[in-house]
């Protein structure tokens, strides 16, 4: 665990502190408001400061080039940038130390955009004093900065796929081709998930099964993917690159080692409660997975035959309102919307009519969201055949009556200026949303972040669309949000190549901002392990307790709570910390 | 009470031409853009709803449709191509359909040959009745001038009075049935006995200059509207509508005054040979124009009745001008009986099918429309 890197800086313990500080304009952005050279020249002559600089533009490479001058010249050995967010640019400035040979870790980055010109722009003068104060306790940060090392960890090639659904077989297929070692786990005895269900699918009415028998077919070619069949997690542990997940097999249990896992759970239909829109009253209030099964069943035995009219309720356990909609186990309605079931529904609809052109079709909806590619035009297919809309308002909900051997349908009509309508059919088909499938397993010992809606949250919906916080965890799927098939494999794919990309080195390089405990100081109170946010990270040896650095995030929870000041978190010292509150409370 | 969604009856619009109707997903854009539509008069998504959800009873007892005069702008704009501006002329033929209580209307609508047969059996009865009053052959003496060939009071007696007292019987019933529908089954609104006099001149005045044309127009100013030609459809819709009117008025009810030239000749002929003959031949010929040229959205679709209405007034007018020639150029007698038969063998069938059946009782329904709309307002207004 060295790095090479850091042994052959120019620095070394015992030599004089010189720092050089750097104040960015920002192109105006800071300099429009800050006054930076007397910034630059406050502190020139602050204790510690060797070289103090301003520029139009730090991150230019006429920016960074002046402090690779002056560290190879002027022999600064510690650097203070003074400019944007260091979420912009502290990657940047490392890179920059890390050319001119100094340790990347010896660099401080003050925020003095976001936190100084941004928001205080009616007050130059402050803004200024603050920069310099901001800039100081930095000074006095790093001139007791030791140089760190990344953290490696030695990573296995392997990587378990915790459901076999589309998501799960797409993420399995592409790792599986990189030639890692794959182990795909679902809990029901065929591949597929909720593809066995799909029949013929859109956009492309290729029928589901035919998808995933060349899956499946793709997936057996590669002996690297060691497929689990009705297999279930029962216990995950260990961190990135280590993690070693306990499987029941067909009841008998198993454990592998993998270096990542990608996540991709799906979902279950939402289950009507008995009575809600007249579910479990009749056989004739069926849900979209019931319906499909009938299409299916009809093209053989032509069993819808004889069924004249239908209407199709939408938002059936999707957008809920906590006041008209009973809530699941855990008080909650479903207040999210389930994406697929608009085009879904309008899609079966088309076939319905493709075989049987005279069927009424009523629909009620409280908004058309069919917001894939091409999929507004089943809605415009359907109205022009004929198919008649109903909008219910949000704050109602359809009734529907059983009455005799036909079911009365009523319900506001926002197109009819909100006149209730009825209709009379033969069938209902509820437009049945999707839940998150219960991994509560999982979830606990992983403490994966579940949103308000019971998916699991990435890390940030754009820049992060497949990852948690938690490295070498990797989500895909509908286990994340409703989504279509299509959806679902671009999920597992990009999962995959995620995964991928941590392990393909064999190694990993962590940030070296982890906890280290002092065991001469430490008494053994363990006050550290109960306050740890991550399950392991901390763990008593010899009576003393020890961090396990591939685990610790440096959150510093548990430097607060230690009573001997036992806790240091690399790079953000206790010692550091106190230098940086004088610094700034000294007028 | 809920309203009970009935399917059939959109279906039953669309035998009147309305084929897209089912595409419309009510976002009210025609409605926006219609020059015509009013806040208390708005047409046409609400009366398109209606027609989706089956209300027979609010669909025939609107007056919007004939308050329209299809500018197509609401079929310019329409984000799903459903054509209102179609649906409202398909609806002006399912009212005729419905004012008519016979059923010959409907007929006329929905199947293809039926006006077609209709013309042909008035042909025959038109054919016969000439064969026993005149015979197929002239009887030409010496002293046989074309008033005693075909002395124009047996044709005012013959043909022209029990023509007119057909097309008044059943113009009159089907325009009380008209009144029925819209006026006093509507028990939103009470109009006082007074109303009916009060708006019975701005009515006229507005049927007989057909002012809502001039709001349909495109542009802004009036010259710029004229210069653009957004007024030239109102224009020779005037033009073609008064040298109709005045034709028919001549000849149906004052015959021997209409063909004898010598009396009051100058307004003969300016009105009649000139303004009239013009009007038709043009007239007919511009609309004809249109409905081949398919610029427009409202000459795009061509029910059969609507070619039906533009080739038989045409025909009648250039029979009628031969006709006209023929007796006072005074060239030959036999051409003339030929020429005046085979004129009301064109005109008679015309009158008898499309004035109360078809196309053209429009012409009656338009003002009536107009003039119930008008008594409405005014009755909400004294409220």
């Amino acid at each position: 665990m060295t790095d090479k890197s850091a042994e052959q800086s120019r620095d070394f313990y015992r030599q004089d502190v010189k720092v050089g500080v750097y104040v960015c304009h920002c192109g105006g952005n800071i300099s429009d408001i800050i006054d930076v050279e007397d910034v630059a020249r406050d502190l020139s002559d602050y204790p510690g400061v060797s070289v103090s600089r301003n520029y139009i533009f730090m991150c230019s490479s006429t920016g960074q080039g002046l402090v690779e001058e002056d560290i190879r010249t002027k022999g600064i050995n510690r650097v203070v940038i003074a400019a944007c967010s260091p979420a912009l640019h502290e990657l940047t400035f490392r890179g920059t130390l890390e050319r001119a040979g100094l340790n990347p870790y010896l660099y401080e980055h003050v925020n003095i955009r976001e936190q100084g010109s941004w928001v205080h722009k009616s007050n130059k003068k402050a803004a200024t004093e603050k920069s310099k104060k901001l800039i100081r306790a930095a000074v006095e940060k790093i001139c007791r900065q030791n140089p760190l090392e990344a953290i490696r960890v030695n990573a296995a090639r392997s990587i378990a796929v915790i459901g076999g659904g589309v998501a799960g077989m797409s993420a399995a297929l592409s790792l599986g081709r990189q030639g890692f070692n794959v182990y795909l786990i679902e809990k029901e005895n065929r591949l597929g998930g909720k593809l066995n269900s799909l029949w013929k699918a859109y956009p492309s009415e290729e029928d589901g099964e035919k998808t995933l028998e060349e899956l499946e077919k793709d997936i057996s070619s590669l002996n690297n993917i060691n497929i689990y069949l009705e297999s279930e997690v029962k216990k995950i542990d260990g961190y990135v690159g280590n993690f070693s997940v306990e499987i029941v097999k067909k009841g008998s249990p198993e454990k592998i080692k993998v270096g990542a896992l990608v996540i991709t759970t799906g979902y279950v239909h939402y289950i009507p409660f008995e009575g809600e829109y007249a579910y479990k009253t009749t056989k004739k209030v069926v849900t979209l997975p019931d319906f499909i099964e009938m299409l299916k069943d009809d093209e053989k035995n032509g069993s819808l035959k004889n069924v004249k009219s239908v209407a199709f309720i939408h938002c059936v356990g999707s957008r809920q309102n906590p006041s008209l909609d009973k809530p699941q186990k855990d008080e909650k309605v479903n207040d999210y919307c389930s994406r697929t079931c608009c085009t879904s529904a309008l899609f079966r609809i088309k076939q319905l009519l493709e075989k049987y052109p005279d069927k009424k079709i009523f629909d009620f909806y409280r908004d058309i969201r069919t917001y894939g590619l091409q999929h507004e035009s089943y809605y415009e297919e359907l109205s022009k055949k004929g198919v008649l809309f109903f909008r219910y308002p949000e704050d109602t909900r359809p009734q529907v009556e059983v009455k005799g051997d036909k079911l009365e349908v009523k319900s506001k009509d926002i197109l009819t200026w909100n006149e209730e309508v009825s209709v009379e059919v033969d069938m209902v088909v509820l437009l049945t949303g999707v839940m998150p499938a219960d991994i509560s397993v999982i979830v606990d010992d992983l403490k994966l972040p579940i949103g308000s809606d019971r998916f699991i949250l990435e890390a940030h919906p754009k820049l992060r669309p497949v990852e948690v916080p938690n490295l070498g965890i990797y989500i895909g799927g509908t286990a994340q949000a409703p989504m279509d098939l299509l959806e679902a494999a671009y999920g597992g794919k990009a999962a995959a190549s995620k995964a991928s990309m941590l392990l393909s080195k064999g190694e990993i390089s962590l940030d070296p901002f982890v906890a280290s405990v002092n065991p001469e100081l430490c008494d053994g109170c363990e006050k550290c392990i109960g306050e740890c946010l991550y399950p392991g990270a901390i763990v008593m040896e010899n009576g003393k307790a020890k961090v396990i650095p591939a685990l610790c995030k440096g959150c510093g929870a548990c430097a607060a709570v230690c009573h001997t000041r036992a806790i240091n978190v690399a790079g953000y010292s206790l010692e550091q910390i106190d230098a940086m509150v004088e610094a700034i409370s000294k007028e | 009470m809920a309203i009970k969604v009935n399917p059939g009856l959109i279906e039953e619009i669309k035998k009147y031409g309305a084929f897209d109707i089912s595409a419309c997903f009510n976002c009210g854009n025609c409605t926006a853009v219609c020059p015509l539509s009013k806040e208390k008069m708005s047409f046409p998504r609400k009366i398109i709803r209606h027609g989706q959800l089956g209300m027979a009873t609010s669909v025939q007892s609107s007056l919007e449709p004939w308050l329209c005069y299809y500018c197509g702008e609401c079929s310019d704009t329409c984000p799903r191509q459903a054509e209102p501006g179609e649906y409202m002329m398909s609806l002006r033929r399912y009212l005729i359909a419905k004012y008519d209580f016979t059923g010959i209307s409907k007929l006329f609508y929905t199947n293809k040959y039926a006006e077609f047969i209709a013309i042909f059996i008035v042909q025959l009865i038109v054919l016969a009745g000439w064969y026993l009053l005149f015979g197929l052959v002239p009887n030409i003496g010496v002293n046989t001038t074309a008033a005693t060939l075909l002395p124009p009071y047996i044709i005012h007696w013959y043909f022209d009075v029990p023509m007119a007292a057909i097309l008044t019987i059943f113009i009159i019933a089907f325009a009380f049935n008209m009144y029925y529908k819209t006026m006093l089954c509507d028990k939103s609104v009470k109009v006082p006995l007074k109303l009916y006099f009060t708006n019975l001149w701005r009515t006229a005045f507005e049927s007989a200059s057909q002012w809502r044309f001039s709001d349909c127009a495109g542009s802004k100013t009036f010259y710029s509207k004229l210069l653009k030609g957004d007024y030239n459809y109102w224009i020779m819709h005037f033009i073609l509508m008064t040298s109709y009117v005045s034709l028919f008025v001549g000849i149906v009810f004052f015959l021997d005054w209409f063909q004898n030239v010598e009396k009051y000749r100058l307004l003969h002929v300016v009105l009649y040979d000139y303004y009239a003959n013009i009007g038709l031949i043009a007239g007919t010929g511009y609309f004809a124009f249109l409905r081949i040229k398919k610029n427009f959205s409202r000459s795009k679709f061509s029910h059969v009745s609507d070619w039906m209405f533009v080739i038989l007034l045409f025909l009648t007018a250039i029979t009628g001008i031969s006709l006209h020639f023929a007796r006072v150029d005074n060239y030959s007698l036999q051409a003339f009986f030929y020429i005046y038969l085979i004129h009301m063998l064109v005109a008679i069938p015309m009158l008898v099918v499309e004035v109360p059946f078809s196309k053209w009782s429009h012409l009656v329904y338009r003002p009536m429309a107009l003039y119930f709309d008008n008594l409405k307002k005014s009755a909400r207004k004294l409220k």
